[in-house]
């Protein structure tokens, strides 16, 4: 089900939160089930064969959990249990994801012959389900995850705000959130931040991405034969689409768990706003970065540290760092860790460059940070600052379009053919389109240009990226509200401002709302449902 | 907290009720010119009073058929991409006024005894089906388990049960992508353009004209002539109402593009015949005005399914040759035209 649809909005939402609160009154554990039957429900809407996979999983992985615990005093057994859970849920994942796409490419070398592969139906959030499920069991293996009731497991899993499309939970924060009575008894504050934040996402969602989509889906339906001034307004509109939609998902998945008493970690800290590729992924799609943080750069960075500080080799420092050790101590383990993270949003090649030029432009900005000329002990002129800010916000900003090229094209030809049109290299067959305000601007000043497809996109994306630029994000509105368990990167917005459960803000959410729910229409899916 | 709450509810919900009564009363502002035709037909059948021929059937008879060629009281109901699914709710309205026709004539190409491809976009959303008769056939639907209308995926009923219920019942969300379709204003003159011709023409209503055209018709894309079980339901079920009533039923296909007819597959063909062949048999009332199926020069027609000008006036000049020759009750039929 999806949460932009009229089923969900107009049935599923009300009831469940009603017979939520009105059994959490009379029983808490009841209370529970039927979060678990609304999230099963939820989740088996879209195609009920599924469920029968998720409960395998669910099964599976809480009974590997158990014995885990059970043996975590004889580290062989446990790691051995440890090792065919791993193998189990990455085999599932691989077998569902990544399977086809490498026969396909065995075939193109050659290795197979004329063989039908069939398809194979991509399980709803797989990606996210077997991934929060993998760092419990690591954590169980290293002690840092106690094993609690069977029913709080299953709704970790499987509560319906995050099982499709995240944030990607840790059992830590999110556990002990269900066995406490409180969260099972209405909490009117809860529900009114919970809707507020709700038709906030729901709004970019159905009032922005959807709106703009449909340039981005042109541009990279026919990527040749696109104008320059095309293929940027294609790329920065999929961009904004990629943003408003994610972050639109985000916010309802939180507002939804809010309703329920829940707080969930932040996806969202207005990455467009960064001015280092470093910031950026620590404010975009944050439940992912820590993820992987936690579960592969960890690991692999502290395993190195320990045998470098073994061998008496100091940490790095800026100025006292050779090239060698940068690339062992840094380079490697942040390579490695966003490359597996581009290959987790999908099987093609143009995800593992996804990964690798990302891994690229971090251990460029690592790197200059360690190499690069040291900050002035003068500080810069206003003036100066802002420029520097202007440039570095624009740098960041388009290496991540250009990144985002290769997460959106249907394959890597695809995406170089979409490169080459934004520097010129596009035939401009397109037929073009009407006049619109840019090209009226151009002509008035006696710039004769030819009339390009979705010109007046260009306007669209100046104005979203305003909007994003000055504004407060959702964390920034709800800061007193303590609306996520994440802590906030952004600094005051140029106009800031935030929630008040008054007249004012009842009526503007009352607008939105309706807007939204006129908008609604139920048949786009989130860009995230892929995974 | 108490403002904040009662500001936001007291908003949203006049909000909605506003959005709901007005685009209800105002679907001809804003809803496309299908709507317009469909209204067009609802007041021929309310206003009906003078008994003739009634015609039902898809889009090439709304463009072919021209009353006012037949005879004084004949009445053209053919929707745009409609089916018999359609024809039963409009006959069964019919029913319902102080006189009745004198014979029904029904048309449909193959294709929409397999596809009803407007069930749900047009008829529903519309109001040509009721919300109560929308809730009937959705019954029938489910019953029948017709994968035409239904997706079989999932816990398909129950989201086709939300859809359906909100749809018929004029839920804004589902009506607001025709609201900013074109700028507002532009559609109300086009419809009320569309009533008028309706209202003047009694219910023929061309597509746009050109002086010939090669496109293959629908039909051609048929590989299998499996009837939609929701179709063949309801096409009885009319057959039934009519032989209640004891009003004589003529089924007629329209005449096809000669580009197109190497294209049909035969076997298509003939199970379409033994289709309505074994109605016959079935339904004494029920007859086939003519072989299957004159062929029209491609010069005759402005697309792949509808007549132009010339077309039209050829043709409705050999239908009434037709229904006379077959002594169709409220004959003679095209006296002004000879």
């Amino acid at each position: 089900m999806l949460f932009n649809s009229v089923t969900f909005l107009v049935f599923f939402l009300p009831l469940s939160l009603l017979i939520y609160y009105l059994l959490g009154h009379l029983q808490m554990s009841a209370a529970k089930l039927w979060l678990v039957a609304v999230s099963f429900l939820f989740y088996g809407w879209w195609n009920p064969q599924f469920l029968i996979l998720l409960i395998i999983s669910i099964l599976f992985n809480y009974t590997f959990g158990y014995l885990i615990q059970i043996f975590k005093e004889r580290r062989r057994i446990s790691t051995f249990l440890l090792v065919i859970g791993l193998i189990a849920n990455l085999g599932a994942l691989f077998y569902y994801k990544y399977l086809l796409t490498l026969m396909d490419w065995f075939h193109f070398l050659g290795l197979t012959h004329g063989q039908s592969w069939g398809s194979i139906v991509l399980p709803l959030g797989i990606s996210f389900f077997t991934f929060t499920q993998i760092g419990f069991l690591i954590d169980v293996q290293s002690g840092n995850a106690e094993e609690r009731g069977f029913l709080e497991y299953v709704l970790f899993v499987t509560f319906f705000p995050h099982l499709i499309a995240g944030p990607i939970l840790h059992h830590r924060e999110i556990m002990p959130q269900f066995v406490k009575k409180e969260t099972y008894l209405i909490n009117w504050n809860n529900v009114i931040v919970g809707i507020s934040i709700f038709i906030l996402g729901l709004g970019k969602k159905v009032l922005i991405a959807d709106q703009i989509a449909p340039v981005a889906n042109d541009i990279f339906k026919h990527t040749a034969d696109k104008h320059a001034v095309e293929a940027w307004t294609g790329v920065l509109c999929y961009s904004l689409q990629l943003y408003f939609d994610f972050a639109g998902y985000s916010e309802m998945a939180l507002g939804l768990a809010r309703m329920f008493n829940v707080t969930f970690p932040a996806n969202f800290d207005s990455p467009f706003k960064s001015k280092s590729i470093i910031d950026f992924w620590n404010r975009w799609h944050i439940s992912l970065t820590r993820y992987f943080t936690l579960y592969l750069y960890n690991p692999l960075s502290l395993g190195i540290m320990r045998r470098r500080t073994a061998k008496g080799l100091p940490p790095l420092r800026a100025g006292e760092t050779t090239w060698k050790d940068f690339f062992i101590v840094l380079a490697l383990p942040t390579s490695y860790t966003m490359i597996l993270m581009g290959i987790w949003h999908g099987a093609g090649f143009q995800f593992f460059l996804f990964g690798l030029l990302n891994a690229v432009y971090l251990c460029v900005n690592h790197a200059w940070r360690l190499f690069g000329p040291k900050a002035p002990k003068i500080p810069f002129s206003r003036l100066r600052s802002w420029f520097e800010g202007v440039w570095r916000w624009a740098l960041t900003y388009l290496s991540v379009v250009i990144a985002l090229i290769f997460f959106r094209a249907k394959s890597t030809p695809d995406a170089f053919s979409l490169i080459g049109s934004l520097f010129g290299g596009g035939t401009g067959d397109s037929p073009g389109g009407n006049q619109g305000v840019v090209e009226a601007i151009l002509d008035y000043f006696g710039v004769a240009v030819p009339y390009w497809n979705y010109s007046n996109s260009l306007i669209t994306v100046g104005v979203l990226l305003i909007f994003i630029l000055v504004l407060p994000n959702v964390l920034q509105l709800f800061e007193k509200e303590e609306s996520s368990l994440t802590k906030i990167r952004s600094t005051p917005a140029f106009f800031s401002f935030e929630w008040r459960p008054n007249i004012l803000w009842g009526f503007f959410l009352a607008v939105l709302a309706l807007a939204d729910l006129l908008m609604v229409t139920g048949t786009t899916e989130f860009l995230y449902f892929k995974l | 907290m108490r403002s904040y709450w009662i500001t936001f509810t007291l908003v949203f919900t006049v909000g909605l009720a506003s959005a709901w009564v007005w685009g209800l009363d105002h679907r001809l502002d804003y809803l496309s010119k299908d709507y317009a035709l469909l209204a067009g037909k609802d007041r021929l059948i309310d206003n009906y009073s003078k008994p003739g021929l009634a015609i039902f059937g898809d889009s090439a008879v709304m463009d072919g058929i021209q009353p006012e060629r037949l005879g004084s009281g004949e009445i053209n109901c053919a929707m745009n991409g409609s089916t018999p699914i359609e024809s039963y709710f409009l006959i069964k309205r019919l029913m319902r006024a102080p006189v009745h026709p004198q014979a029904v004539i029904i048309s449909y190409g193959i294709y929409h005894f397999v596809h009803p491809d407007f069930y749900w976009e047009n008829s529903v959303k519309f109001g040509l089906v009721s919300g109560s008769d929308a809730d009937e056939v959705l019954k029938n639907i489910i019953r029948l388990k017709d994968k035409e209308l239904i997706s079989d995926s999932g816990f398909g009923d129950l989201e086709q049960w939300i859809h359906s219920f909100l749809l018929s019942r004029g839920f804004p969300a589902y009506y607001v992508s025709s609201f900013l379709a074109e700028s507002f204003g532009a559609r109300k003159k086009e419809n009320e353009e569309a009533l008028a011709v309706i209202a003047k023409t009694r219910g023929q209503y061309y597509f746009p004209l050109a002086d010939g055209s090669k496109s293959l018709n629908a039909d051609t894309k048929l590989k299998a002539f499996v009837v939609s079980p929701v179709i063949n339901y309801y096409f009885r079920k009319t057959l039934d109402l009519l032989k209640t009533e004891n009003i004589p039923v003529y089924f007629y296909v329209m005449p096809i593009n000669e580009s197109s007819v190497p294209h049909l597959d035969p076997g298509v063909v003939k199970a379409y015949q033994d289709y309505l062949k074994g109605l016959v048999q079935e339904y004494p009332q029920f007859y086939i005005l003519s072989k299957f199926r004159t062929v029209y020069s491609w010069k005759l027609f402005s697309d792949h399914a509808h007549l132009n000008e010339k077309g039209t006036l050829r043709f409705n000049r050999e239908f009434a040759a037709i229904l006379n020759k077959a002594n169709v009750p409220g004959r003679p039929y095209g006296v002004a035209v000879r």
